[in-house]
């Protein structure tokens, strides 16, 4: 089993991206996952070209839609248009026919766009006036947002979040990483410098071998105790979904396939429970107001601390 | 005189290496160990966080060693393998090194579990 496949894409991400190597980690996670993630973080600390660079280095098609307040479904997913020479309606394909879609300032659309996207994530096609079609394969979109835009945006509801295998919080660098980016920023730097290290058959076939790692019955139950925990938990007013702890155990398939193994081991699935069920849990407003809690990642991380892994 | 000797016996006895029949009897032993006598880590630690803890702890153990033991009884906890045959030795010298550990702990009042 390939275990170089990981420093193969932190190779190529870091001749553009500094300091970034969790992130671009966990992007590469998601991706074997077969999932899609909402990277939050304020403008400028290298959301687009961290998705641009993984696109890039991973072979694949890439796409991006600016979304912003006046935006119609069809400016994504395509639409019918008159043909003025066959003399009959066809269907134009949108950005969202791609296969990895960045959706800039997600947050910014109109709802209606947002649940356009909704069936493309989580179906992998596209229906338009009864017309269903498929998508290309691997299909991912990354998602953007700002977390301190307050005015003009439509925060995405709790279905619609739950359908991003991970959220990533995108902070900003420490002084020192701040500096080598600033330095490289010297000269003119884009994302010509990153090299394809994947044919399309290769990958293929490493989502076919992420597939087949396997994972014992322990580890499954482990699992539905965690859910079980997050239901229960008193600072909590919605747990995690089963749709969750589903994408939870992909992650866990990545990871150990990442790290050279064909079975997943409980760490698997702890290294990234924050990123996969933080965004999905909502806070007890109460516990929020008596200074309890203030991160659902916080109450993720004592879940785990306290339940049991198989050992 | 005799009571010191008695004591001296117990706490021999106390740390007396355990019998374990394969690797997967010794890391059984060692999470008993770990659960006991390493006070501050949590239910939920998993494997690959007690070997960063106990390293980090200075515990002294052939670590290469430990970690390919680790990767083999992983392998048949969670990967189905069969039982792995050997590489319990390390594995039974951390989990005595961390009840040796709690042992001066207790007698000298000072040291929290395998630090």
């Amino acid at each position: 089993m390939d275990t170089g496949i990981k420093e193969r894409v932190l190779e190529q991400i870091r001749k553009v991206v500094v300091g970034r190597d969790r992130e671009a980690e966990l992007l590469l996670v998601s991706f074997l996952s077969g999932g899609h993630v909402l990277l939050e973080g304020v403008p400028g600390v290298s959301k687009t070209i961290l998705a641009k660079s993984f696109a890039k280095c991973m072979g694949l098609e890439f796409k991006r839609v600016q979304f912003t307040p006046d935006m119609l479904p069809m400016d994504m997913v395509g639409g019918f248009v008159f043909n003025m020479k066959d003399r009959e309606f066809e269907f134009r394909q949108g950005p969202v026919f791609t296969n990895l879609l960045l959706a800039d300032e997600i947050n910014r659309a109109p709802p209606k766009v947002q649940s356009a996207l909704l069936e493309a994530m989580q179906e992998g096609q596209v229906t338009v006036e009864g017309l269903t079609q498929k998508l290309p394969f691997p299909f991912m979109v990354i998602a953007t947002q700002n977390p301190q835009e307050f005015q003009g945006v439509y925060p995405l509801p709790e279905n619609q979040l739950d359908r991003f295998l991970m959220k990533i919080t995108l902070p900003y660098p420490d002084s020192s990483t701040e500096s080598k980016i600033i330095r490289r920023n010297l000269d003119e730097m884009d994302t010509g410098d990153v090299k394809e290290v994947f044919e399309p058959k290769e990958l293929e076939g490493i989502l076919h071998q992420v597939e087949k790692v396997q994972v014992s019955d322990e580890v499954i139950d482990y699992l539905s105790t965690i859910a079980e925990e997050t239901r229960k938990e008193k600072r909590l007013s919605l747990g995690a979904s089963p749709r969750a702890m589903v994408h939870l155990i992909h992650c866990g398939r990545a990871n150990a396939y990442l790290a050279g193994r064909d079975f997943v081991i409980p760490e698997d699935i702890k290294s990234v429970s924050s990123y996969v069920l933080a965004h999905r849990l909502k806070l007890d407003q109460s516990a929020v107001l008596t200074g309890t809690v203030a991160d659902p990642s916080q109450v993720v991380q004592d879940i785990f601390t306290k339940v049991r892994p198989p050992r | 005189m005799f009571a010191f000797l008695a004591i001296a016996i117990i706490a021999t006895r106390r740390i007396r290496p355990p019998s374990v029949q394969d690797l997967s009897g010794a890391f059984q032993d060692l999470d008993r160990s770990i659960t006991k006598f390493v006070p501050d880590m949590p239910a939920g630690y998993t494997w690959g966080e007690a070997v960063e803890r106990l390293k980090g702890a200075g515990v002294k153990v052939d670590w290469s060693k430990m970690e390919s033991s680790l990767a083999e009884y992983e392998a048949f906890r969670y990967g189905g393998r069969d039982v792995p045959r050997g590489g319990e030795d390390e594995v039974v010298r951390l989990s005595m090194k961390i009840r040796r550990r709690i042992v001066g702990y207790r007698n000298k009042g000072k040291s929290t579990g395998a630090d």
